[in-house]
């Protein structure tokens, strides 16, 4: 069953760019991790999403609720964090807290109290609730970004690019408290991150300028490149005629400056390649490739 | 490195379109202000050749530079501190940082290239000023030839040095804090200092070192050119003065201290400098789990609302989440303390007046800092509404915010409210001042309730008004500094409205009356008036708010066509219903207020007025000298209603025909802005009756013979005031008000003052055509609690419905000028020589009477000696409220006193600088009772020397017996000061003393007594004295011939030995002006 219908969204911005290019997709319960590379149009689609935005043309639903002509009711359910935010200097995160569930509608005080608790202990935030948020770590602030988000129980929630920038051992508890509120609910999860995305996504959409390339669970994507995806060593000089004779998903030095190329190929494409198993990236890279190289999508 | 950080920056500020907006808004405001200056002068013709100032004379450029140092002081730290900030909110400097660059090079580089930038835009300010100068429509006559220097010399010694102290503490400031707005802060904080150094330490002997510390250097100009005549004015260049330039040096040396020791501190790290005492550092966990808290169900049950209600909780909470953050700033504490030591030093040194201080009482603790305190809450108002909006912005917060199902209205009224919590704290500020200084000079009686409601009843609605238009603009504008910028230009520029020939309140933004509170009638009857202009603003505030809730960004930032496209989509029904209703409101209200100020659609012109007034002169010119009978007798009921305010009169005037021949053609004259009616007990035929000049011209059928007297029987009855608007004199207490009389002959409407050599001329006195003292009786009723008040005698004293009624009969007749006063006073009395001294005062003001009854006896004593007996059996000193004015005025046996005049001063008897004010103006205004009531002087030229210059000259005296050579010697030197100044200022050649005009206030007063104290020094004191004598016997008490000018200097005369006869002429009848000799002689004195 789909929770959120985006159905032909366009966005042209005043600078010419086409941020969103009839774009529609159908979200369901459970983890929906959205990947493309910089400036595929992500942040865009999450924003016009979460109501902050207006598109040209489309129309958004989620659950019964027309967003783009009742954002408020959406705002009720909704936690959003963006890929960047700040807060007010020198206030704390219990008190921050207690704001943001007041612009969440949380009319009793009591009840701002416990949620508050309750949304800090989630993320870890309870011992240090009564230092001030600006002077929080990358991670913590992340985590209080989850906190602020989860205040009023959301249906639909939408974390722009959160793991950017963390450390590992930060970005497995983010994932984890992630994961956590995401079982129930709506959860739209952008990120450029393959990894993030195979950890936590039961269904996921690869995007880029504007549009959506491809759009199936992580484990039916690899499937689908299975036998496909072939590796071999070479040297930067052959890197070239390989472009020409096959699609080139990746190329890594190894450890002995060898170069190791990834290709994909319905048949091996000469001995020297061994098959691989695929990854998520090899599909990721396999859509926006064959996108910009053939025009069409290899699927 | 600095060279390229230095044009990287200045490249950076011409690429923003704010750079080019200050630019152009300085350009026009020179080239407006200098084309305006020499037109507004208007009718130049009018100005006599040598008083004339050209609009682009050295001096005037430096005066134009002076009005818009306000507008620099915020121009300033947009600049400076945009700067550095920039580096900042963009976390730019985190990778700055990290370069090699030089400290100096940075902090440099940034600094000369804003202060280059804020220099490049007070240039063309200058610019503007050059173009205005020669445009080729700019009235030629007020414009002089440019000169480089009348350019330059303002420019580099008051506009960059100015520019330079402001920006080196702006950056100061910016350096410590990393807030903008902690630049903008210390800019406003300037302003306080100048302020408040320039306030501490004014005074008539303090003027070097006002002149030294006036940070933006204006007091050193104006002392250099305190006695330019206006051709020096136009000619001399501002002085490169010792003061001027030791000024520039302390204030340039102050900032660089400040500059270095924040520049030193600085160092390239990612935290604020200092500060961090407070912070609590975070602890670090070694290790923190990896798995949350499990989480498998809700734990916590919490509902939301919705509701009307609780959006309007929410709004309230949310207010104080807002205020609490500001407050609890460093800025908006620094602010905050920097207003409690301003306020405090204000109010602690409390002197308006020259050399006066006054006690603190609490209208005093109000009065004192309204003007320029409030002037700068609504400075922070506009820089508040600027951070509140845009502060989700700055800190990126919004994105969190937007998202969350609150509201736009919610949002909009919780920034509003903590803005208007802001506002209170900082009116707070005045209270909390007021009572310490109160406490601390020994004065208990706090009066909490005046303080509450004139602080936020009074002044707090029209802070929100800005508040309202602060949030609108800052609103609409994506840029909170220009808004700032504009918001400040918009408020000033509405106080310039009314030179462009704006003059009602509801066409100024804000505008309402202005209340003046008094001890003895409160606010009196303007504070109707003045919620209800407030409420009309409120209207138009209402509909700004919405206008804000329309265009309130929510979400990401729009282009304004897509902004009116979302502002369109919010127009739901009820928005536009609620809009239209205010605006109705709004619009029917100010044409309410429109008709109430400016009543009656058949005024005319005064255009039309003088062409029909001069047709009505041409018809009967013969009949301007007519012969009338003369005013020789007065009765009078007057009964004054203070609840109403309101009064009603009725009487008999007694005019009898003092010439030698019949009178058959009379010319009555109603009495102005009154409801009058006549009744004579002759027969007469109407020739003309003219509603327009209110007079009416009879044919009496039996002339009126020599000797023969004519009764006019007459009712006068104030006309009633609209709902707002009551010009009534009667107020509810402390009514100080003149009887309105029916004249007879032709009303002389221009200063038709004849030559003292002119026979004609001592056929009337100074006080009225065809009036003689005359015999005075009058019952004045009042209500039951008030006390009421005419000259003589009280003869009688009853009730009689519920009122109080007094009769009062004079012993002797009086000069004209009925005054009637009625208030709820207490008296205090003495019987000194056979006269009784009294003075009805406010219960509460009883600080000076025994000083002012001093003066009374001293002044009692020495005129009975030197001059002649006191004519009077009483002297009543009788305070009335500031609503009339500052001031003490003498009429017969009686002298009304302002409050603000002298009951609440606090007089020193002599020391530093002070001397006994309330003594001097009480032996001055009783002095007159010998001299303007004994004597009552023609109507021609030069009359004013015998009444002011000698009630002066005999004040100067009395207070040299009371009180010692040395606070004689002060108030001389005081008066010859003020002499010299307005010399300076109108040198066109000087009028001799005897030909003064009667608005010749520095001739008649300071001019005169000086001449006569010089004068007295050379004859000798006896031999004046003696003169004087013999002028006001001859000349005491009678009717015309009325003497002149000329007859006192005949006097003096007559007494003067022959080796000193030559000097008379010098003094008082020569057109040279005498001044300097008059000054040289006092120096010996």
């Amino acid at each position: 069953m789909s929770n959120l219908i985006v159905k032909e969204l366009s966005k042209t911005y005043q600078n010419g760019v086409k941020a969103l290019n009839n774009l529609s997709l159908e979200i369901g319960t459970g983890m929906f991790g959205l990947l493309g590379p910089n400036g595929a149009g992500k942040s865009t689609l999450m924003r016009t999403i979460a109501t902050l935005q207006q598109p040209d043309s489309g129309c958004i639903s989620f659950q019964e609720i027309d967003v783009l002509t009742h954002p408020m009711e959406l705002r009720k359910i909704l936690g959003y964090l963006p890929q960047e935010f700040g807060v007010y200097p020198k206030v704390s995160a219990e008190k921050l807290l207690d704001y943001f569930a007041t612009l969440k509608g949380i009319a009793s005080a009591k009840q701002r109290a416990a949620i508050s608790q309750e949304v800090l202990e989630l993320t870890n935030l309870y011992d240090d609730r009564r230092k001030s948020v600006s002077d929080y770590s990358g991670g913590m602030k992340q985590r209080f970004g989850i906190a602020q988000l989860l205040l009023n129980r959301p249906k639909l929630i939408i974390v722009d690019e959160p793991t950017a920038g963390l450390d590992p051992a930060e970005r497995k508890r983010f994932l984890n408290v992630l994961r956590e509120v995401g079982t129930q609910n709506t959860v739209l999860f952008s990120t450029h991150i393959v990894d993030d995305v195979h950890e936590l996504c039961n269904d996921m959409a690869i995007v880029n300028h504007g549009q959506v390339l491809k759009k199936s669970t992580p484990e039916q994507a690899i499937n689908e490149l299975e036998g496909k995806i072939w590796a071999t060593k070479t040297s930067p000089d052959e890197l070239g005629s390989y472009k020409n004779k096959t699609l080139v998903l990746s190329s890594n030095f190894s450890s002995d400056n060898s170069l190791i190329i990834r290709v994909y190929s319905n048949t091996k494409p000469d001995r020297h390649f061994s098959a691989e198993s695929p990854t998520l990236e090899d599909v990721y890279f396999c859509v926006l490739q064959s996108k910009e190289h053939t025009g069409q999508s290899y699927a | 490195m600095l060279k390229s950080i230095y044009f990287y920056e200045i490249k950076h500020w011409l690429k923003q379109p704010s750079t080019y907006l200050f630019v152009s808004i300085m350009f026009l405001f020179g080239l407006g202000a200098m084309a305006l200056t020499a037109d507004i002068t208007g009718d130049y013709s009018n100005i006599e050749k040598g008083s004339r100032r050209f609009a682009n004379a050295p001096f005037s450029i430096a005066s134009l530079l002076f009005d818009f140092n306000l507008f620099i002081q915020f121009i300033v730290p947009i600049f400076i501190a945009g700067s550095l900030y920039r580096d900042y909110s963009s976390k730019m400097f985190m990778i700055l940082y990290s370069y090699p660059i030089k400290k100096r090079d940075y902090l440099f580089g940034k600094f000369l290239s804003s202060v280059s930038i804020c220099f490049i835009i007070v240039l063309f300010l200058f610019l503007g000023m050059f173009l205005g100068s020669v445009l080729p429509w700019v009235n030629q006559a007020m414009i002089t030839s440019n000169s480089i220097a009348a350019y330059i010399r303002p420019l580099f010694l008051i506009a960059v040095p100015n520019i330079a102290i402001t920006a080196m503490l702006v950056y100061a400031a910016v350096i410590a804090s990393r807030s903008i707005y902690a630049g903008f802060i210390t800019a406003l904080l300037v302003l306080l200092l100048r302020r408040i150094l320039v306030f501490m330490l004014s005074g008539p002997d303090n003027q070097t070192l006002v002149a030294l510390f006036d940070l933006f250097a204006q007091a050193p100009v104006f002392m250099a050119a305190r006695y330019w005549t206006p051709e020096q004015m136009n000619m001399l260049n501002i002085p490169i003065s010792n003061m001027i330039i030791y000024n520039r040096l302390i204030w340039l040396g102050f900032s660089s201290l400040i500059f270095t020791r924040a520049y030193q501190k600085f160092a390239f790290t990612q935290s604020i400098l200092s500060g961090n005492i407070f912070r609590k550092t975070l602890r670090r966990k070694n290790y923190q789990s990896a798995i949350p808290k499990s989480k498998t169900q809700d734990v916590t049950d919490i509902s939301f609302s919705f509701s009307f209600i609780t959006q309007v909780r929410a709004a309230w909470r949310m207010s104080v989440f807002e205020f609490r953050n500001i407050l609890l700033s460093r800025t908006f504490l620094a602010l905050l303390v920097g207003s409690l030591i301003f306020m405090y030093l204000l109010l602690a040194q409390a002197n308006p007046q020259y050399t006066t201080r006054i006690y603190p009482l609490t209208q005093v603790m109000l009065m004192v800092p309204s003007l320029f305190f409030s002037f700068i809450i609504g400075l922070i108002t506009f820089l508040y509404a600027g951070i509140l909006i845009h502060k989700d912005r700055t800190t990126d917060i919004h994105q969190l915010v937007d998202v969350t199902p609150i509201s736009n209205p919610v949002l909009l009224g919780s920034k509003f409210l903590a803005l208007i919590k802001i506002q209170a704290v900082l009116l707070s500020v005045i209270m909390v001042v007021g009572v310490l200084v109160q406490s601390i000079r020994g004065y208990y009686h706090f009066e909490i309730d005046l303080y509450l409601f004139d602080l936020y009843a009074v002044s707090l609605i029209g802070l929100v008004i800005w508040a309202m238009l602060g949030f609108f603009v800052q609103t609409l504008l994506p840029n909170q500094y220009v808004g700032f910028f504009l918001l400040i230009l918009f408020s000033i520029g509405i106080g310039g409205l009314e030179s462009i020939g704006i003059k009602p309140d509801i066409f100024k933004f804000n505008a309402a009356p202005i209340l003046e509170y008094s001890d003895l009638n409160g606010y009196g009857n303007q504070l109707r008036s003045y919620f209800a202009h407030k409420l009309y603003w409120l209207l138009l505030g209402g509909i700004l708010l919405i206008l804000t809730f329309l265009f309130w960004v929510r979400g990401f930032a729009q282009n304004f066509p897509e902004r009116v496209v979302t502002a369109l989509k919010r127009s739901s029904k009820p928005v536009m219903a609620g809009s239209s209703a205010l605006l109705l409101a709004f619009l029917s209200m100010g044409f309410m207020l429109y008709h109430s100020a400016y009543p009656g659609t058949e005024d005319i012109s005064e255009k039309e007025l003088r062409a029909h007034t001069s047709g009505v002169i041409k018809k009967f010119g013969n009949l301007r000298n007519i012969i009338q009978p003369r005013l020789s007798g007065v009765n009078i009921n007057m009964n004054i209603f203070p609840e109403e305010r309101n009064y009603t009169s009725n009487g008999t005037l007694v005019f009898v025909n003092k010439s030698e021949q019949a009178i058959d053609t009379l010319i009555i004259a109603y009495p102005a802005n009154t409801n009058s009616e006549y009744l004579l007990g002759v027969n007469f035929e109407v020739l003309v009756s003219d509603s327009l000049l209110n007079l009416d011209i009879l044919k009496l059928q039996d002339p009126l013979l020599p000797k023969d007297s004519l009764f006019l029987e007459f009712s006068t009855n104030d006309i009633p005031g609209t709902f707002f608007l009551s010009n009534s004199k009667v107020i509810e207490n402390g009514t100080f008000m003149l009887a309105e009389l029916f004249t007879v002959g032709m009303p002389d409407n221009e200063n038709t003052h004849t030559l003292p050599s002119n026979p004609k001329a001592s056929e009337n006195s100074y006080v009225g055509k065809n009036v003689d003292p005359f015999d005075f009786e009058a019952v004045v009723s009042t209500s039951k609690d008030q006390i009421a008040l005419a000259p003589g005698e009280l003869a009688a004293q009853w009730q009689e419905n519920g009122r109080n009624y007094f009769r009062y009969k004079s012993s002797r007749k009086i000069r004209n000028g009925i005054v009637f006063n009625s208030g709820v006073f207490e008296v205090k009395r003495e019987h000194v020589n056979g006269v009784d001294l009294e003075i009805y005062h406010h219960p509460t003001h009883t600080f000076n009477l025994e000083r002012m009854m001093e003066a009374m006896k001293a002044t009692l004593a020495f005129s009975e000696k030197t001059y002649t007996p006191y004519q009077f059996k009483q002297m009543r000193i009788i305070e009335f409220p500031k609503t009339y004015g500052n001031f003490a005025q003498s009429f017969a046996n009686t002298i009304p006193y302002s409050e603000f005049a002298g009951f609440i001063s606090k007089e020193d008897t002599f020391s530093k600088n002070r001397f006994d004010q309330v003594f001097r103006l009480v032996a001055h205004e009783m002095a007159h009772q010998w001299w303007g009531h004994q004597v009552v002087p023609s109507n021609a030229l030069g009359s004013r020397i015998i009444t002011e210059g000698l009630a002066e000259y005999t004040s100067i005296e009395i207070l040299g017996e009371k009180y010692g050579e040395e606070a004689k010697q002060l108030y001389l030197e005081l008066i010859s000061d003020r002499l010299q100044r307005s010399i300076a200022r109108t040198p066109n050649k000087s009028t001799p003393l005897v030909f003064a005009r009667p608005d010749q206030d520095i001739l008649n007063y300071q001019k005169a007594a000086l001449t006569y104290y010089a004068f007295q020094k050379i004859i000798g004191k006896d031999n004046f004295h003696h003169g004087l004598q013999n002028f006001i016997e001859k000349y005491r008490l009678r009717s015309s011939p009325y003497p002149t000018s000329l007859d006192l200097v005949n006097e003096l005369r007559n007494v003067t030995p022959d080796s000193f006869q030559h000097i008379i002429s010098d003094f008082f009848e020569s057109d040279t002006t005498s001044v300097n000799k008059i000054l040289v002689k006092q120096k010996k004195f």
